[in-house]
């Protein structure tokens, strides 16, 4: 696992370097969320590579909170599958733009609008149980997101259909563009919802490399699986730790020098 | 024997789900008796996933992107315009094969208001790349249509009916072309789509020299063959059960604009309004202007003041 927080750590100075080159975008919800993707993708729970992301009984990877693309594009870098060219490029004519499109090697479906990829991923875990194959789903949410009513309407249907083959992560960093979640629209008790939705849930420091590879492997024989993953928005830089104003910024030489010193003393 | 239009399409849909394990059909907990077949006699390929249909839009998108097609089901209103993102998101962005089932085109549940007449829903499908938008005027069509839906690519949309209707077309039409053509045309043309053809069909018996075409599928048009087809036609007629905007009056008026066909125009449409009236298809038809007697007496004042 050490070897996974330390690419997590290179993932959030690439990110950096990407989004001031890009002038602006969403790095506080990628922060947050970049530890969690690099244990799916490194730790062999999706298993995805260069050569197999087209199979048919490949593991299915969803990004809902499709406004931290970066933390995936990063990643698909690092695979091959997409070229450093193309994050030299990110919001300026080239194939990636601040949300995920499915013409993106590696990249499912498009998201970018809140409260779709629950539904898409039970879709995928359904298909999967219909045609007797093997592979599962995650997908990861915002927590605003599930502000939306969609998420509830997927969770519940997930739940009745028994869909075991499917894992959502929430990301919990308990901002939204405006605030903390429970001033705003709270979804507190978070885990209690989820479990009166019919879902097997765990709760994990969403930073923790260790305790999210051990809650990704915690699924239940009947039931989804929700890993309800804590973390701060921003995770990495002290002055984007949990301020909302760095849901989405531009990145001038001041900024990327403050941050690149923190990240790479973290290293 | 005569079919009600709901099972002649569901009847298309049953013969696609038994020939191809592959097809799914979803509901949001409207039924069919046609639809009943399915369930019964296909379980594993049929689901109700409850009075959600966002989530069944969504869900569908999910099962199509991994290989299965589509078919999803209930009220008009509820798969297209509650569902407007989803749609256009999830399966016209994607480009996959989902069949949308809507029932209730018009004033189809006339004793039911605004939420459930069917009055932007074509409208608002018109609107979304990728998407073909289909009514249904007969049984044949019924059937054949949710056939085709199996086997064309893409999003569609099929506003359907329900009831006993006179046949339109027979057992040898094919609905490729997305309109029905004379053989040779007359002064007048009137073009009509879903329930408004077959009304249309008792108005050209009372009028000299007219024809009616029927729109089946109103979006995508293939507008340089029906350019073609209505060059040197002196009058055209539009009537649709909907209201005006974005629907098929518009959007032939813009046909003839970009074809440089100068001919005599009335729209026949319900203006913009949702309409708080409650009885049968036909007394709303009557109030708002879409019964045979109004949009006769419409159209004998227009060919007279032309």
């Amino acid at each position: 696992m050490k070897k996974i927080a330390k690419k997590s750590q290179e993932f959030r100075i690439k990110i950096l370097k990407t989004i001031k080159n890009a002038g602006k975008g969403h790095i506080g919800g990628a922060y947050s969320c970049i530890d969690i993707l690099t244990v799916l993708y490194y730790s062999g729970i999706l298993g995805i590579n260069k050569e197999n992301y087209k199979n048919n009984n490949r593991n299915r990877f969803l990004l809902s909170k499709g406004h931290a693309a970066i933390s995936q594009y990063v990643i698909l870098q690092d695979l091959g599958l997409i070229e450093e060219e193309d994050l030299n490029n990110l919001n300026n004519g080239g194939i990636l733009g601040e949300h995920p499109d499915h013409k993106i090697p590696g990249v499912e479906f498009d998201s970018g609008s809140l409260g779709h990829g629950l539904g898409i991923a039970s879709g995928f875990s359904l298909a999967a149980k219909l045609d007797n194959l093997k592979y599962k789903t995650y997908v990861i949410l915002g927590d605003g997101e599930c502000h939306e009513g969609t998420v509830w309407e997927a969770a519940m249907l997930s739940a009745h259909l028994k869909l075991n083959n499917l894992v959502a992560i929430v990301d919990r960093n308990s901002l939204c563009i405006h605030g903390n979640t429970e001033h705003i629209n709270g979804l507190n008790p978070f885990p209690d919802k989820w479990k009166s939705f019919g879902w097997n849930v765990v709760e994990v420091d969403g930073h923790n490399h260790q305790e999210i590879f051990n809650a990704l492997n915690s699924t239940h024989e009947q039931k989804p699986t929700v890993v309800i993953a804590n973390t701060i928005k921003g995770k990495g830089v002290s002055f984007m730790e949990n301020n909302p104003k760095w849901h989405h910024g531009g990145i001038d030489d001041k900024i990327y020098e403050k941050a690149l010193k923190e990240l790479k003393e973290s290293s | 024997m005569k079919v009600d239009m709901r099972d002649a399409f569901f009847n298309g849909v049953y013969d696609c789900v038994k020939k191809d394990k592959n097809t799914l059909v979803l509901t949001a907990d409207h039924g069919a008796f046609g639809l009943s077949r399915i369930e019964r006699d296909f379980p594993k390929q049929f689901l109700n996933v409850g009075i959600a249909e966002q989530n069944m839009i969504t869900l569908a998108g999910g099962l199509a992107k991994c290989g299965k097609i589509v078919y999803v089901y209930s009220i008009n209103n509820f798969v297209t315009l509650r569902s407007l993102e989803q749609v256009n998101i999830d399966l016209c962005a994607m480009n996959l094969n989902v069949n949308i089932i809507g029932v209730g085109a018009g004033f189809t549940y006339a004793t039911d208001g605004p939420t459930h007449q069917g009055m932007q829903d074509m409208q608002s499908m018109m609107v979304l790349p990728n998407l073909s938008v289909y009514n249904v005027t007969d049984e044949i069509n019924s059937y054949k249509l949710a056939v085709l839906g199996h086997e064309q690519p893409g999003p569609k949309y099929f506003r359907i009916e329900k009831g006993i209707l006179p046949k339109l077309y027979d057992d040898e039409s094919t609905f490729l072309k997305g309109f029905s053509s004379a053989k040779k045309y007359q002064e007048t043309v009137i073009i009509s789509t879903g329930y408004m053809t077959q009304v249309c069909q008792h108005i050209k018996n009372e009028i000299s020299n007219v024809n009616v075409i029927d729109l089946y599928r109103v979006k995508p048009i293939d507008e340089e063959l029906l350019a073609k087809e209505l060059k040197g036609v002196k009058n055209i007629i539009v009537v649709e059960e909907c209201t005006t905007s974005g629907g098929i009056c518009e959007k032939i008026a813009l046909v003839l604009a970009k074809n440089k066909i100068f001919c005599n125009f009335l729209p026949i449409s319900v203006t913009d309004r949702h309409c708080h009236s409650y009885g049968t298809r036909e007394l709303l038809h009557q109030k708002y202007g879409l019964d045979k007697e109004a949009i006769l007496l419409k159209i004998k004042s227009f060919l007279r003041n032309k």
